[in-house]
């Protein structure tokens, strides 16, 4: 039985349609991260299975219970957003079994989960602290402890790290991906950092002008995605337009240009013409001519950036490539105007459709 | 023949009350030059492009903008653009007149300001929204509006003030490439102010990590990265790991550290003394995992075994959290091109790495954990 069921959900403010036609299941103890692009309507999707926005039509079913009609204080869902919103005036054990309190649970039942809690975040020895005397990720800490000492066995997050410093950001997000699992929770987590979804979830799915365009395990919808957007959205991605030209036993041969790429897709016909995606880690940068599976091009210019370098090479008609990957001492000789080979594994030439109304517009984040 | 500098602090002190802000910090930023200025919150980032905008005044030190002496200079006459943080956009106009007004206020003709306010909102991906207000945007599309209405400006010297620090993170990274390259085409020298070192070190010639009103080190990213000049630097720019350790032995060419519970491993520093306490420093990326009974060249690199602790797929990356023999807790980042599936949790693998990626500092003297906190 799924944990949650959203059925046919559609939600619209005024012209502004935020949700279309959306379905997902989530099974009991999955970790779920929702990304897209500002105003793909995640956050819209989330505030419904919490009770704060009504949908249009549609139903959510937790547990098998249509929540239609159950108030927010009794659907039994920790709701944790970006701003921090603790009680300034109390202290952080108050604010935390604040829930159970005023729900009249007995304290003692209530205090057993409580005391667990503060275990799982580590602060145990700040029970006594007001809020504003903790860092920012310490009070988000608390406030998903609060969201959850009544009892909850769904959370859910939205952006819940958005206003905290990228390395505090990196450290918390493993910390409540712990916590969850070690309670056992269902979690679903609305972010807009495709790094912190896809480093802590089962499953991710993707949004897109409020639908879900994509779901997958991280891996599946990095190195394989469905769609054109989802290969730009989760990563970089460098797209070359192509022709099919030939099948081989192991996928289509693709033209770009006057040079040749295996790929390993077998749905493609001989003519057709499609838009190859390559993420620029995934190719390989050598002086001179490459052997099999390779693009060529000039060194228009390279770029150090830490522990990567980024080469922009321009092939003969004027397209640019985009290479990234760490650095390599035996590269350090290429330098800008050098011809170059990129060489790429067939599994890492991913195929697309060319899209009805341009790629632009197909991979456009707004 | 050398650089006119653009801009040259020297010896800058700014203290607010009981806190010193800016503590005795001297640069250079070249004319052209990219330059950002990295630390975490609180490190006085803010305070010194500030000084530079001319909206506040040092108590000691000098300030040049074009070898000309600028702390009695008003901020209006002094060639730079201030993109603040908290942008401040005219509620009342459209998105286009807002971009135009930094053009217009400058003296160009309002034919020339639409045209090169629309050049500019096209770059930043904003175009189909030229005529709507700012409260209709998002404050990801306000941040850019404020960001286009600066660059417009086509002044000489740009400060920025976190300009991607409100964007989506698939539109930041897209939008910090475009940034680099207006700055750049259009012959501006930029000072960029930001905490997210991924983004310092994507755009700029140089990077300033500052702690505590004190640049820690100035250099280009490469060099920030391959030699940190301190713990502090290594940490916050890159990340890495950081062991305990003791100089057990000192030979002409490298030296051999004793770890915890006597696990020693071979660098190529030399420059502790025998019996010193010292921290151990390797990149993320230079810790390589091999299969249990891999052979590994023990004449070129060091190898622990070690478990798989947890994994964790980052798109580009692999991310491995990995315990020693010895107790000690690794990181590793391998990139996805060379492993095309995440080690599973619980598994026994080889840990190797060469003494040249090992960096040896001092133990700090307030304590290690100390010298690392980021805030």
């Amino acid at each position: 039985m799924p944990e949650v069921q959203i059925v046919r959900l559609s939600k619209r403010f005024g012209s502004i349609i935020a949700l279309e036609d959306v379905n997902l299941d989530i099974r009991e103890r999955e970790y779920v991260s929702i990304i897209g692009p500002s105003g793909c309507g995640k956050s819209t999707l989330i505030k419904c299975i919490a009770g704060v926005v009504v949908p249009d039509e549609g139903k959510i079913l937790v547990n098998g219970q249509a929540m239609g009609d159950v108030p927010i204080q009794h659907r039994r869902i920790g709701y944790v957003f970006q701003e921090i919103a603790l009680f300034p005036h109390m202290k952080i054990f108050e604010n935390v079994s604040y829930g159970p309190r005023v729900q009249g649970q007995a304290p003692q039942s209530a205090k057993a989960l409580v005391d667990e809690l503060f275990n799982l975040i580590k602060l145990s020895d700040r029970a006594d602290s007001f809020p504003l005397e903790l860092s920012g990720g310490a009070q988000q800490k608390v406030a998903v402890a609060r969201a959850l000492a009544s009892g909850s066995a769904l959370l859910l997050l939205d952006e819940p790290f958005g206003a905290l410093d990228a390395k505090v950001r990196a450290d918390l997000r493993y910390e409540i991906r712990k916590m969850t699992a070690d309670l056992g929770l269902t979690v679903l987590h609305v972010t807009h950092d495709q790094e912190e979804a896809m480093s802590i979830s089962d499953r991710v799915v993707i949004m897109k002008a409020g639908r879900i365009i994509e779901s997958g395990s991280p891996l599946e919808l990095y190195l394989s995605p469905k769609m054109i957007f989802t290969a730009n959205f989760l990563g970089e991605a460098n797209f070359l337009e192509a022709k099919v030209i030939q099948q081989t036993s192991a996928g289509v041969v693709v033209q770009i240009e006057d040079m040749h790429l295996q790929t390993l897709d077998r749905t493609r016909r001989v003519g057709e013409e499609v838009i190859i995606a390559i993420r620029p880690e995934f190719l390989s940068i050598a002086e001179g001519l490459g052997d099999e599976n390779c693009l060529k091009g000039r060194v228009a210019d390279i770029r150090f950036m830490g522990h990567t370098v980024r080469y922009e090479v321009e092939t003969t008609e004027g397209t640019t490539i985009y290479v990234e990957h760490p650095i390599c001492l035996g590269e350090l000789e290429i330098e800008t105007m050098d011809e170059v080979s990129l060489t790429m594994l067939p599994h890492h030439v991913m195929v697309h459709s060319v899209p009805e109304r341009g790629l632009e517009k197909e991979i456009q984040l707004e | 023949m050398t650089q006119m500098p653009s801009v040259k602090l020297v010896d800058i002190v700014k203290r607010f009350g009981a806190i010193t802000a800016i503590n005795r910090l001297s640069m250079d930023i070249a004319d052209e030059e990219y330059v950002c200025i990295l630390g975490p919150t609180g490190s006085g980032k803010t305070t010194l492009l500030r000084l530079i905008a001319g909206l506040t005044t040092p108590d000691e030190g000098e300030l040049y903008i074009d070898d000309k002496p600028a702390i009695e200079v008003p901020a209006e006459e002094r060639g730079a653009v201030y993109v603040p943080q908290q942008y401040a956009l005219f509620p009342h106009l459209t998105v286009l007149e807002n971009v135009a007004f930094g053009p217009l206020a400058r003296g160009v003709s309002e034919h020339e300001a639409l045209r090169v306010a629309r050049e500019m909102l096209e770059m930043m991906r904003l175009g189909h929204r030229a005529n709507s207000k700012p409260d209709e945007l998002s404050g990801g599309m306000q941040q850019r509006v404020a960001l286009a209405r600066g660059l417009a400006t086509k002044a000489k010297l740009l400060l920025l003030d976190e300009p991607l620090g409100a964007l989506d993170a698939r539109l930041h990274v897209e939008l910090r490439y475009k940034l680099r390259e207006l700055a750049e085409d259009s012959g501006m020298t930029t000072i960029h102010v930001t905490h997210d070192q991924a983004e310092a070190m994507a755009i700029s010639d140089r990077v300033a990590v500052l702690r505590e009103g004190r640049i820690r080190q100035y250099a280009t990213p490469f060099h920030i990265y391959m030699r940190p000049q301190s713990l502090f630097v290594a940490h916050f720019v890159g990340g890495a790991n950081f062991l305990q350790a003791v100089v057990a032995r000192r030979h002409p060419e490298e030296s051999v550290l004793e770890l915890h519970q006597g696990l020693k491993i071979t660098v190529r520093d030399t420059t502790h003394q025998s019996a010193e306490e010292v921290v151990a420093v390797i990149r993320e990326d230079h810790v390589n995992i091999g299969e249990y009974a891999q052979e590994v060249d023990s004449g070129k690199f060091n190898n622990i075994e070690g478990e798989i602790l947890s994994s964790r797929f980052l798109g580009s990356f692999v991310s491995h959290q990995i315990r020693l023999a010895n107790g000690d807790v690794l990181m590793s980042k391998t990139p996805t091109q060379r492993l095309e599936k995440p080690f599973p949790v619980g598994k026994k693998i080889v840990v190797y790495f060469k003494p040249s990626d090992t960096m040896v500092y001092s133990y700090p003297p307030i304590g290690l954990s100390r010298e690392l906190r980021v805030l």
